[in-house]
């Protein structure tokens, strides 16, 4: 229990999170006054960056904007320019940009799982800490992450900020021999995988419930990972070119990125979104192993977004498998590119969310104007509202150490990036 | 997998390129090139984080080069795991360093038993430090000699002093 009166907590830096952002809050009595989840990382200007550069920058210019999911801004990237330029570049291309994005959830979902989240949930500080108590978890956890940086060299040239994607399909085809290769690795490290979901659904997590709105792109028969329609739990059915008549991004005082609502409320984007909406669209038998795992979806509890990104990664694991069995080398590995003028609309899942862009280009293929919107600044809303929900439920008579350890972990579920959009966690609490 | 391994960290941005240089030039170096790819493996490795250990998986003798930040520009250092092997104070995914991959390496028990750093200084400079020819040469000269008496009895690696070796060159 905590004393009354006006308090200040400053906690200088915090592990496991991405990017600088803090926590401000305000309690009175037994309910919380104020609630700003501030993110103060200054604006990284890309949109403005791209302006009047030629359509084959893009891709290598927005996969900077995050170290961790560059494949996911590369992707929403060729969509919309293909969009613009009327181009199919086919089935193999799109097969191998399907394996490149299994690539990154492993690797990011993996890395979450291990490093930054489970610790919350284990009681300990950090990764090595946990890897002392659970060596055989973490080194598993290391082994798919791996497996994961391993694909996207293979497909993507290398693992941080990929070379190979570019308008119209890639720049290089690996030789069957490679794929082959990596497809035993993979097949064998499938069942760590299967393991990872059962392990991590039986861990004792909070239970809370909360009322939100899940949005995620579904597809009519496969997992959404390029292309889909954007859904929500609420309803929402609309193609990804109407999302600006639905979403809105506006500007907070407490933030330097953007918040987003969808017609007006807060909402959820990620995996637990994901497979609350598109539970339907996995494998019959991932489908199997998550009735069995012991958590019903779709689910109100965040916290089950952890259980999200493991089945995540079965499902990458077994899709990565598919597509390179039935590899073979195509004569070319991209299509020829004619440029037109247009606007082009592109959303893809990154492993933290749906992640939406819009091109205008010219003629030339000149980029006129770029709007870029990151999973973690549409998440922003919905993480305050967890926080109020949560911090509530847990006890605000709490002392300001246990209020802050908490809203870590709940921030931290949310495997936010907010160098894509926040390092926590400074946390200012004041009593009155 | 070989049972020894030099890895040059590094990335395409200025001074942080002198890992992937020095592998580069070990790599036209016929006494290295003699020992072949099944006794010795080279790699240049872009900005690894964690995955620093897939690349340490089954190695017995590893040699990691990449740019030190401080000291004095040119230096050439050499770290034994011993010194190499700190609690990191911070941990995130897209802040894990090759400090970090080797404290959680460490208490995985996923380092080989022979593991040296040998690195240059890039002083104030930062990034922006450009390592002189014959900085990069001495230092490629260095790990070759290291290399080869690795090869002559593999217990010289381990017991090669534990104290930092600083050889000024610039």
């Amino acid at each position: 229990m905590t004393d009354s009166g006006d308090r200040t907590i400053r906690v200088p830096v915090l592990a496991r999170v991405e990017g600088e952002g803090a926590l401000d809050l305000i309690i009175r009595g037994d309910r919380i006054e104020q609630l700003q989840l501030r993110i103060f990382e200054p604006p990284r200007l890309f949109e403005k960056l791209l302006e009047g550069r030629p359509y084959t920058d893009v891709p290598d210019i927005v996969a900077r904007i995050c170290g961790i999911c560059p494949v996911a801004y590369q992707m929403s990237a060729v969509h919309a320019i293909e969009q613009v330029f009327q181009l199919n570049p086919g089935p193999w291309v799109r097969e191998m940009r399907r394996l490149m994005y299994c690539g990154e959830w492993i690797e990011s979902h993996a890395l979450h799982v291990h490093l930054l989240a489970l610790p919350d949930f284990l009681g300990a500080d950090n990764v090595i800490e946990l890897a002392e108590r659970y060596p055989d978890e973490v080194r598993r956890g290391l082994h798919l992450q791996g497996l994961g940086n391993r694909l996207l060299r293979l497909v993507g040239g290398r693992s941080v900020h990929p070379v190979s994607t570019c308008i119209g399909g890639l720049s290089h085809a690996p030789t069957p021999a490679e794929i082959a290769a990596l497809l035993d690795e993979f097949r064998q490290a499938l069942p760590m995988a299967e393991a990872l979901l059962a392990w991590t659904a039986s861990l004792d997590l909070p239970d809370e419930q909360q009322d939100f709105t899940s949005v995620a792109l579904r597809h009519p028969d496969e997992y959404p990972m390029n292309e889909g329609r954007l859904v929500s739990s609420a309803g929402l059915d609309i193609p990804i070119q109407a999302y600006q008549d639905h979403f809105r991004e506006y500007q907070v005082p407490h933030s330097t990125a953007l918040q987003s609502s969808l017609d007006g409320q807060p909402y959820l984007v990620g995996p637990l979104a994901r497979i609350n909406l598109n539970l339907d669209r996995l494998p019959q038998d991932l489908q199997q192993q998550v009735a069995a795992c012991g958590i019903t979806f779709p689910s109100r509890n965040m916290f089950h977004s952890l259980t999200a990104r493991a089945i995540e990664v079965v499902y990458a694991m077994g899709e990565a498998i598919r597509i390179m069995a039935a590899y073979q080398l195509p004569d070319s590995s991209r299509v020829d590119v004619t440029p037109r003028a247009g606007i082009g609309f592109g959303c893809t899942e990154a492993p933290r969310g749906i992640l939406w862009h819009t091109y205008e280009l010219d003629a030339d293929g000149q980029v006129q104007a770029a709007t870029i919107v990151p999973p973690t600044s549409q998440n922003q809303a919905r993480i305050e509202d967890d926080l109020r929900n949560s911090l509530t439920a847990y006890g605000l008579h709490r002392s300001d150490d246990e209020l802050r350890k908490h809203g870590e972990t709940v921030i931290r579920n949310y495997d936010p990036c907010i160098s894509c959009s926040t390092h926590f966690l400074k946390i200012k609490v004041g009593r009155e | 997998m070989t049972a020894l391994s030099v890895i040059g960290i590094g990335s395409p941005h200025a001074a942080d390129q002198l890992g992937w240089q020095v592998i580069d030039m070990l790599r036209q170096n016929p006494a290295i090139q003699d020992l072949g790819s099944t006794r010795l493996s080279l790699h240049r490795c872009d900005r690894p984080g964690l995955s620093l250990l897939e690349y340490l998986k089954g190695v017995e003798c590893a040699i990691l080069v990449d740019a030190v930040e401080g000291g004095t520009a040119g230096r050439h250092v050499r770290l034994t795991r011993e010194q190499l092997v700190v609690d990191p104070a911070r941990l995130s995914s897209h802040a894990a360093g090759v400090a970090e991959a080797l404290a959680l390496g460490d208490s995985l028990q996923l380092l080989p038993s022979r593991l040296v750093l040998h690195g240059m200084e890039i002083g104030s400079a930062g990034i922006d430090f450009i390592p002189a020819e014959t900085n990069l040469r001495q230092l490629a000269g260095a790990i070759a000699a290291e290399v080869a008496h690795c090869c002559q009895e593999p217990d010289n690696l381990k017991n090669a002093p534990g104290t930092v070796t600083k050889t000024n060159t610039q």
